[in-house]
């Protein structure tokens, strides 16, 4: 499970082009958006075309995608459990 | 198309409007002393590409990170053009572009066809769209007024200036901040090349006006100047703009003539005249047909050597202009046929983009 999140935060980093940061720099239990990584809402959209793209998991319900973008926990949690591929 | 669609010119007549600031980021270094460089930059390849300023003395990494190119540079011209001018909320943002960030439009583009039009990435979208950097400069300035692009092909800066002048004429703003911005991809390059526009062979920038063969080479720019309905301040005067489409070379000549006499100037009273050279055979008896009429005074001056050819390189001759008035020296770059005129008090611009698009501007000593 840690190198999956390892992975996760590679995948997160090169989508929202954050520079100069590495996985280490990224807590999995801080929160991803407002006071932790500081992620916007157009980051969230972007993390759900990357959810999409590389997992095969739509989110179309806002309230489940808020829940599952709180942090690198409960996003690699809910990958594992539902992810097409 | 020449030949059906008819030739059409628009007389603009208005009041004078005051060019408080401008500012320039395009293939040579204008941006660090803005102005021209004492060592003007050569390019062994036709493609003439950005000296790019440093961000990092602009945004944090977090606002870097989503900024493309064309972005970046737009943002930061426009802070500095702002800040020249001590001007912090513009009561009008108006830019012209051709094609906006082609960076962001190729991406989105190709993730169309790469992920089959299923989900596609927000940021791509949302700065491919034209009015992106006007959005980003209006919100960077707490800037709540009138905020427009316009997207004219090689009218695209006109057709802004135009606007402006027309919200001062209605006595709706007092200061503008006007700009342009074009950037060229390697792809959007290909492109153009199978249509024509470059040249064939590898031209140096520097050797570009002696040349005799088909095609240009590519440049990109932005160019951002504010605007201000009194002439406190100012660092030259707009006096007058024309835009000529679809024109023959006699009509080019006679348009000439008669913004000059609509301005009371003769030839003799035109100090400089900027021509849009651009080293292409095909299209250079425009520039000729304004150069033969010219006073052996004027100074006869080039700049797509300088920038290279994009829909808006008159932002360069726009900008370079207000340099040569509110300095009163010619950059010897510039020089295509040095006149015997000593001073420097009435400049105009002519050029014309791929001999469809024509422009007259007259500006003059503040």
């Amino acid at each position: 499970m840690d190198d999956f999140k390892k992975d996760l935060k590679l995948q997160i980093i090169e989508a929202l082009n954050l520079q100069g940061m590495n996985p280490d720099d990224i807590d999995n239990t801080a929160p991803l958006f407002g006071d932790g990584l500081g992620l916007d809402s157009i980051d969230s959209l972007e993390l759900m075309v990357l959810l999409e793209r590389n997992y095969g998991i739509k989110i179309e319900d806002a309230r489940e995608g808020r829940k599952v973008l709180e942090s690198i926990d409960a996003m690699a949690d809910y990958i594992q459990a539902n992810r097409k591929k | 198309m020449a030949e059906t669609t008819p030739a059409f010119y628009l007389v603009n007549m208005f009041n004078p409007v005051y060019i408080t600031s401008a500012r320039a980021i395009c293939a040579q270094d204008t941006f660090s002393n803005n102005n021209l460089p004492e060592e003007i930059k050569v390019f062994e390849q036709n493609i003439l590409n950005y000296h790019e300023p440093d961000y990092k003395q602009y945004f944090t990494i977090m606002q870097l990170r989503r900024m493309t190119r064309i972005i970046k540079i737009g943002l930061v011209t426009a802070i500095e053009a702002l800040k020249d001018a001590k001007l912090e909320h513009p009561q009008a943002i108006i830019t012209g572009t051709a094609k906006g960030s082609m960076t962001d439009t190729e991406k989105f583009l190709h993730d169309i066809v790469d992920f089959n039009e299923g989900t596609l990435n927000p940021t791509a979208f949302i700065q491919s769209t034209y009015n992106a950097l006007n959005g980003l400069i209006a919100l960077h300035h707490n800037a709540n007024g009138y905020n427009s692009t316009y997207v004219h092909r090689g009218f695209s800066l006109e057709n802004s200036l135009m606007d402006a002048i027309m919200l001062f004429e209605e006595n709706r703003i007092e200061n503008a901040l006007i700009g342009c911005f074009e950037e060229m991809t390697a792809e959007h390059y290909e492109l153009k090349k199978k249509m024509g526009y470059w040249k064939n062979e590898a031209m140096k920038n520097i050797n570009l006006l002696d040349s005799s063969t088909a095609g240009t080479i590519a440049g990109e720019g932005t160019f951002f100047l504010t605007l201000n309905k009194n002439a406190e301040n100012a660092i030259a005067t707009l006096s007058g703009l024309r835009m000529l489409y679809n024109a023959d070379e006699a009509l080019v000549k006679i348009t000439f003539k008669n913004f000059l006499a609509e301005h009371n100037l003769s030839l003799d009273e035109v100090d400089a005249v900027f021509l849009s050279y651009n080293g292409n055979i095909e299209t250079r008896h425009f520039e000729d047909a304004i150069s033969q009429q010219l006073s052996p005074s004027t100074n006869q001056l080039a700049f797509k050597h300088l920038c290279g050819e994009f829909d808006t390189a008159a932002g360069f001759a726009l900008w370079a202009a207000t340099k040569v008035l509110q300095h009163q020296t010619i950059h010897p770059s510039l020089i295509f046929k040095k006149g015997t005129s000593s001073t420097l008090k009435n400049v105009v611009i002519y050029n014309q983009y791929n001999g469809k698009e024509h422009a007259f501007y007259l500006l003059e000593k503040q």
